[in-house]
């Protein structure tokens, strides 16, 4: 996803480790008792209520390492994979409360095409949603994320666990 | 201006070394028909310097009638590189805020898109029996000529095809309705559009297309005048459209191809700024010439490795008959 951290100075950002593949932008919780003592986290599934407390979901974002990393590409196969993406065992950063992120709005769920000001979100398929979509298969209790700000067709969502 | 590619001789040069290689095999002709097997050593031992010309008036015979430099950006590749072409992804584009006295920043973020680009190896062959040197039925000029047309004819067919598949009826970058990359109907009001949607991107735009598809109809538009600019009189200027040239492609009916190689139902209208990359990668250590005098044969090849990508749609229109 080509999200944006508006408050990137002042936004809760540490290091964490992917352990499954996942886009940038993704809600993501951070898994019991990895063995290594680092922080490890895996995408928030739509059943995972319990462990959607403070501290311990966030979105995940990751800085391109290299000079050739883009956001979107037509690329033929043997220029190899450029885009930024996560994989499994990569170094991230894991985004907390707090954070006000930015996303085009055709990047979120489906069912938030038309997000407003102060709305509250609920997460379906790690992606926020609206809350009646998240009632039929997703997390609406505790509230992650409201809507911050809305621009043309962005929409910048403020974590608010 | 288009960029157009400098050939390494002028048309009186070509024309002079044209004759000079036929002159070449002039040699093998012996007396009462026979064949001159001096003349046909001497050519052997010659053949280097006698496959580089072929080369050389072939390319430049190519550049010579080459209109490509309207349509797109050349550049020159290395087999051994892949290529991709960046831009900064439209996602990004950076805005002006409020803030209130004493807030922090929302900060923004620049990220990039990119463009694949993949080529494919072609390759013309031609090989002259001696013999028929000999008869005077062959001539290597006219050989030189006819590879140099095919080239030509491939590579107009490449760029237009390209183009032709990118520009599709998607809305242009005017914001108004109605105004599209592509038009069904070669009428004044489409021809109109097309001219101010890429005049209203600062472009200056140029009508091409195949004379009979063009000339019969856009006589009666208001907005023709036959008038003719100079510069690009010997590329086929027929008149303008509301300030914009119109040039019809050359491209006269080949009875070895029974046809012509420029769709005659589709108008091309490019922009001074181009919207596609023509690469050619240099794969000239493939060519080879070889004079064979136990089969008494003369042959060359031309290898080539090109491709066409277009970037950007919104650089032209495309008119089609219906």
């Amino acid at each position: 996803m080509a999200i944006t951290v508006l408050n990137w100075y002042d936004a809760d950002r540490r290091t964490a480790v992917a352990d499954e593949a996942m886009a940038l932008g993704d809600v993501v919780k951070v898994v019991v008792a990895a063995s290594d003592g680092q922080r490890h986290v895996t995408k928030l599934g739509d059943t995972d209520d319990a462990l959607a407390v403070a501290g311990n979901v966030g979105v995940v974002f990751k800085v391109a390492g290299t000079d050739d990393s883009v956001q979107s590409s037509t690329a033929s196969a043997k220029t190899g994979d450029r885009t930024v993406t996560i994989a499994a065992n990569d170094l991230v950063v894991l985004l907390r409360g707090g954070a006000i992120i930015e996303y085009n709005i055709s990047e979120l769920d489906a069912s938030l095409s038309a997000p407003t000001v102060g709305q509250t979100l609920g997460v379906s398929g790690s992606k926020f949603a609206t809350v009646a979509a998240a009632t039929s298969a997703g997390i609406v209790s505790p509230v992650i994320g409201r809507v911050y700000a809305v621009n043309g067709t962005k929409c910048a969502i403020e974590i608010v666990l | 201006m288009p960029n157009f590619k400098v050939a390494s001789r002028t048309p009186d040069e070509l024309s002079a070394h044209k004759a000079e290689l036929d002159a070449m095999f002039e040699k093998v002709k012996g007396t009462k028909g026979r064949l001159n097997t001096a003349g046909v050593k001497e050519i052997e031992s010659s053949r280097y310097e006698i496959a580089e010309l072929v080369i050389q008036l072939i390319s430049d015979q190519a550049t010579v009638s080459d209109p490509s430099a309207f349509f797109v950006d050349s550049v020159q590749g290395d087999i051994r590189d892949s290529y991709v072409w960046q831009e900064l992804h439209p996602d990004a584009a950076l805005r002006v805020v409020n803030r209130a006295l004493g807030s922090k920043p929302l900060a923004q973020r620049l990220f990039f898109k990119e463009f694949g680009m993949s080529t494919s190896q072609k390759e013309i062959a031609v090989a002259i029996p001696l013999e028929d040197v000999a008869a005077g039925r062959i001539t290597p000029s006219l050989v030189v000529e006819r590879m140099a047309a095919a080239i030509n004819r491939h590579r107009v067919s490449m760029i237009l095809g390209a183009i032709d598949s990118a520009v599709t009826a998607v809305a242009d970058q005017t914001g108004l309705s109605g105004y599209v990359l592509r038009y069904a109907g070669f009428t004044d009001a489409n021809l109109t559009k097309a001219i101010d949607g890429l005049q209203d991107n600062s472009e200056t735009p140029t009508i091409f297309g195949r004379h009979i598809f063009m000339a019969p109809l856009i006589r009666a538009f208001s907005g023709y005048s036959d008038e003719t600019k100079r510069e690009f009189e010997t590329r086929g200027v027929i008149g303008t459209f509301r300030g914009a040239p119109i040039v019809t492609l050359t491209d006269e009916y080949s009875r070895a191809d029974a046809g012509h190689v420029i769709p005659n139902d589709r108008a091309y209208i490019a922009g001074g700024k181009k919207g596609a990359i023509h690469m050619q990668k240099d794969v000239s250590f493939l060519n080879y010439s070889l004079v064979d005098a136990r089969t008494a044969t003369f042959e060359t090849g031309l290898r080539m490795e090109e491709g066409v990508l277009v970037w950007k749609p919104y650089a032209y229109r495309m008119i089609t008959a219906s």
